[in-house]
């Protein structure tokens, strides 16, 4: 309700209208029919300290180029090893598989769509600290798996040997001298001030190796001076591997990429292109990518994501493990065994399918494993249709226009929306009698609805034959859906019939190539893009284009970019 | 930028006037080691503080009491506290309504207890500096080795306690690490314990220098980071040094994963730790504020989500009370905890602050005035309780139904709090001076 103190201004020039809902995703656009940007991404300007939402986007001493500069790059911002990241990384490191990340925080950012490891506040520290303890307890348990040289032969000596072996491994890179220094007093102080055994005394050191920023952090050799490229830092070998692998694996690079890091083969594009088509037929890409789609997607916030239980009873666990099992093995299947390209993305005529999800689909699908289905192309197509991408942007007792309109737009057109206003009440109940689609036009007629509306809403009508769960409709509170809409994109107006012509639509449109192409740079480099980076997006959409926009050349051809092997100088850093 | 100014704090713990209080109610107290609460409240007994958090805002026509007492539909699990309690009614987060944020609701964790607020693009923003909990448990550091100096909790949802700008502090949100981290240590033998105490200080030591070296090269932001976490290793080296509670561990059930469980267990270790010293500065959240992880409450049958509920303002009140008043029931557990415990001629929650805030005033509005802040517990007699104060332009409203802007900030409240927690200010946050005097006993 509008605060009766407060005057109907407020909501200044550009006039705040919702579009919104009975739910949290409001959307709205300036009333003169504009909407804020539609290439994303900040300015590069402006301070970025510790605010999450500025990753160092001020940080590039004026972008190391201008727009058109074909040596721009972008800024390399220090990030931690996401949850994702650690557990894998513990994985290839100890052999361990107890996923000791989960009991992280949540690496959500508001700001951004992709996992981002926020400051190590004291609980950070702890919980750090809790997991390097318990992994270092299980592994000493094995000390022969451990260990590259057997203590009987030398402890001292083989403890040396374990610093430098092991260190490499986890720090991803040869240890500095005063790495090594600081491992050895630390092992020193164990077996003489503390007493330890052997044993007792590697597994403290294995302790600090897990809780040591070399581990923990994305980032470069502390003690070397970074290696100038005209006003740009170029990377070393193995920042150049840990970065290929973490992008491209999820996790620290094996001993090829270690190999090739020591003998310098990560210096050209050639190089670099060579190891990510290796990396890429490795099942770790598989999952990789996977990670990628559940975040561009948000499958994850299915979880927690409540609905009516009156509207949507069979709305339970079971039914929520499907949605984002079928949505995972779709996109899995069209990258790495469907051909690859983002249109098939769009516009497959499969899906996958199990007991659980036969319900919403309408299908005769079995079992609690989801195997690909035939969908009926008339009612449904591609990702877009996926029950999961509509129960996400449903709403709880309902479908939601506003929802799905808004996510077609952020997540596929990276178009980007001033906040939600306030005070404008929520669209009507279905109680209320009339349609969804009847509700929310009427709900639109609000002022400043014609320039709001006009761009947003028709996209999310087209999904108006889908309720809050996925289920496709012919009738909406007892009449009939009209699905019929208009899309403004590519500088044109397209009309549709409903959500499988709109797809086509999106899937040939240079918006939505350009926009994928920037959510897996995003993905890649865990940050927007900035100025600087225009040299590098303009090198990845060329690669894109060149097999019909396989979504497969896209990680070999972000690797080979100029923003991913360089970086501007931080502002502060010390470069000499 | 200076953000609060205190004083050294003068008081010093009185040996005799504790011994005597626990002498008086030994039976009551697992409590207070002597030797360690070397930093009291005039009577003796040390003070605490809560904060407790959660979004949405309150059914207003439901939430102010009428009469100038204490009690209403929403507050009517506090009544067994009314004579404890105080309804601080009418304060604004005016550093978002001066800047044309006044509708940003959902935005607010960074600003309820820190006073201060920067936009960081669209409506999200941070704080510009540290939250009253961090700056009351860095003051009672100075003087006292307490396990946990500051206990952050988050059930669900984000945290409402800021080390510093844009520093926020992660919550606690499993219930069995709590315990351990509260209770542990006082049931393992002390051998072992100085065994991990020693063991665990080699390698935070080892990790400082780490990270020491780590930054050198780095640029300012980034250096900002690992700055950060050094903070933190020096906090868990810090914690070492303190020695364990003998304290009673609570009896709760830390294994549950359904949330009304999970807030309650977390409510009464909170309660046992603040009755134990084993800390006297708490930040609990246990909803977030923007629908983000939206929480339901289907054992009040209420299965669609508190913030859509919110969000129908008006139509949605019948709903939304049930919900507002468990979330108050949750409050009065804390409060009953505390006042079970007899400190001297009082009670520890006599000893106590806990004061509730909200991100928005209601939940289809989201506006940022008129928020409603209640306290339970005089903190040591620094507050007047039983009654409600309304403030600013609010001094005149009659009935049940307030809202609008009193145009009073809210960061007097906070320095008020810093006051009464022992904690000498004249402002706290940025932009807006003074205290909240008319609180004062």
């Amino acid at each position: 309700m509008r605060d009766p103190k407060q005057p109907a201004q407020g909501m200044p020039r550009l006039l705040r209208l919702v579009v919104g809902v009975s739910a949290s995703l409001a959307l709205l656009v300036a009333c003169d029919g504009s909407i804020k940007g539609n290439s994303g991404g900040p300015d590069g300007s402006g301070g970025g300290g510790l605010d999450p939402n500025h990753p160092n986007a001020g940080n590039s001493s004026g972008g190391a180029g201008s727009v058109t500069d074909p040596n721009a790059v972008g800024p390399r911002p220090l990030y931690r090893l996401t949850r994702r990241e650690y557990n894998n990384t513990v994985r290839d490191l100890l052999q361990d598989a107890t996923q000791p990340a989960d009991d992280f925080p949540d690496d959500r950012d508001r700001s951004f769509l992709f996992r981002r490891a926020g400051l190590v506040a004291t609980q950070d520290a702890d919980l750090l600290r809790t997991a390097a303890e318990t992994l270092a307890k299980t592994a000493i348990k094995t000390p022969a798996a451990l260990l590259p040289c057997d203590p009987a032969t030398g402890e001292d000596p083989c403890a040396a040997k374990f610093v430098s072996d092991f260190g490499k491994r986890a720090y991803r890179r040869p240890l500095s001298d005063a790495e090594t220094m600081r491992l050895t007093a630390l092992y020193q102080n164990a077996r003489t001030a503390q007493k330890m055994t052997f044993n007792d005394a590697i597994e403290t050191v294995l302790e600090g190796m897990l809780q040591s920023p070399a581990f923990l952090y994305h980032w470069e050799a502390p003690d070397v001076a970074p290696k100038l490229s005209g006003a740009a830092v170029q990377l070393a070998p193995y920042d150049v591997a840990s970065r290929l692998s973490y992008f491209i694996w999820g996790t620290m690079p094996d001993k090829d990429l270690f190999d090739a890091a020591a003998a310098g083969k990560l210096a050209t594009d050639a190089d670099i292109t060579a190891q990510a088509k290796r990396m890429l037929a490795d099942a770790k890409a598989k999952d990789a990518a996977t990670a990628f789609f559940r975040e561009w997607l948000e499958l994850d916030d299915i979880a927690p994501l409540p609905k009516d239980g009156k509207a949507y009873p069979d709305y339970n666990d079971a039914l929520k493990g499907a949605l984002v099992d079928g949505t995972d093995a779709f996109a899995r299947s069209v990258l790495f065994d469907g051909g690859g390209k983002l249109e098939t993305l769009l516009t497959a005529d499969y899906t996958f399918s199990n007991q659980v999800l036969a319900k919403v689909y309408g299908n005769s699908a079995t079992g609690t494993t989801v195997s690909k289905t035939m969908l009926d192309t008339s009612q449904r197509l591609g990702l877009l249709t996926e029950p999961a991408f509509l129960t996400l942007a449903g709403s709880p007792d309902g479908s939601n226009p506003v929802k799905r309109g808004k996510a077609v737009y952020t997540k596929l057109m990276c178009g980007e929306l001033p906040p939600p206003p306030p005070n404008v009440p929520p669209a009507k109940p279905a109680t209320a009698g009339g349609t969804t689609r009847q509700r929310f036009t009427e709900h639109d007629q609000n002022a400043c609805a014609k320039g709001c509306h006009l761009l947003m809403d028709p996209i999310g009508y087209a999904f108006e034959h889908y309720d809050g769960i996925g289920r496709y409709r012919t009738m909406d509170n007892g009449q009939p859906v009209d699905s019929t809409g208009m899309i403004n994109i590519d500088g044109a107006d397209k009309s549709f019939a409903d959500a499988v012509e709109l797809t086509k639509i999106l899937s040939t449109s240079a918006t939505v190539r350009d926009c994928f192409a920037k959510q897996w740079f995003r993905f890649a480099v865990g940050r927007t893009e900035t100025d600087g980076d225009a040299p590098a997006m303009a090198s990845v959409a060329t690669a894109f284009a060149t097999n019909q926009f396989d979504m497969r050349d896209l990680a070999p051809a972000i690797a080979a970019s100029r923003s991913f092997r360089f970086r501007s100088v931080a502002v502060g850093e010390v470069t000499k | 930028m200076t953000l609060i100014k205190t004083a050294k704090n003068q008081l010093r713990f009185s040996r005799r006037t504790l011994l005597a209080g626990i002498g008086a109610s030994a039976a009551f107290l697992p409590l207070i080691d002597a030797e360690r609460a070397q930093a009291a409240g005039a009577n003796g007994f040390p003070k605490r503080l809560v904060t407790i958090t959660w979004g949405h805002g309150v059914c207003q026509s439901q939430f102010y009491p009428s009469d100038g007492t204490t009690t209403s539909d929403t507050l009517k699990p506090l009544a067994p506290f009314a004579a404890k309690t105080l309804v601080a009614a009418g304060l604004d987060y005016k550093a978002m309504i001066e800047t044309d944020h006044k509708y940003d609701g959902h935005f607010t964790y960074p600003v309820i207890w820190t006073g201060t607020y920067k936009n960081t693009g669209g409506q999200n923003c941070t704080s510009t500096g540290p939250s009253i909990d961090q700056v009351v448990s860095d003051a009672i550091a100075k003087t006292v080795a307490l396990p946990q100096p500051l206990l952050v909790i988050s059930v669900e949802g984000g945290t409402a306690s800021w080390r510093g700008a844009a520093q926020a502090n992660t919550g606690e949100g499993d219930p069995k690490r709590l315990f351990d981290k509260l209770f542990a240590s006082a049931t393992m033998p002390s051998a072992d314990l100085e065994k991990i105490r020693a063991k665990r200080k080699s390698v935070l030591d080892f990790v400082g220098g780490e990270l020491t070296s780590f930054s050198q090269r780095m640029g300012t932001d980034d250096k900002a980071k690992i700055d950060a976490h050094f903070e933190s290793i020096r906090q868990l080296e810090k914690q070492l040094t303190a020695s364990a509670m003998a304290c009673t561990p609570p009896t709760v059930m830390t294994g549950s994963k359904i949330f009304q469980d999970k807030v309650a267990a977390m409510l009464d270790m909170t309660s046992m730790a603040l009755r134990c010293d084993i800390t006297r500065s708490v930040s609990i959240c246990w909803a977030d504020d923007g629908g983000y992880r939206p929480i339901t409450l289907p054992w009040l049958e209420i299965n669609s989500s508190f913030h859509d509920i919110a969000h129908l303002g008006k139509d949605g009140y019948a709903t939304k009370m049930k919900a507002d008043v468990w979330m108050f029931e949750q409050v009065a557990r804390l409060a009953a905890g505390l006042d079970g415990a007899v400190e001297g001629n009082g009670t520890t929650l006599d000893n106590s602050v806990i004061v509730v805030g909200n991100d928005m005033n209601e939940g289809s509005g989201h506006y940022v005035a008129g928020m409603p802040f209640v306290l339970i517990g005089s903190c040591g007699g620094y507050f007047k309780t039983g009654r409600t104060v309304k403030l600013g332009n609010w001094a005149t409203k009659t009935g049940t139904y307030w809202s609008g802007d009193s145009n009073v900030p809210h960061n007097k409240l906070l320095a008020s709090l810093s006051n009464a927690m022992d904690v000498p200010c004249t402002s706290f946050g940025e932009g807006y001076t003074g205290t909240l005097d008319e609180l004062k006993a």
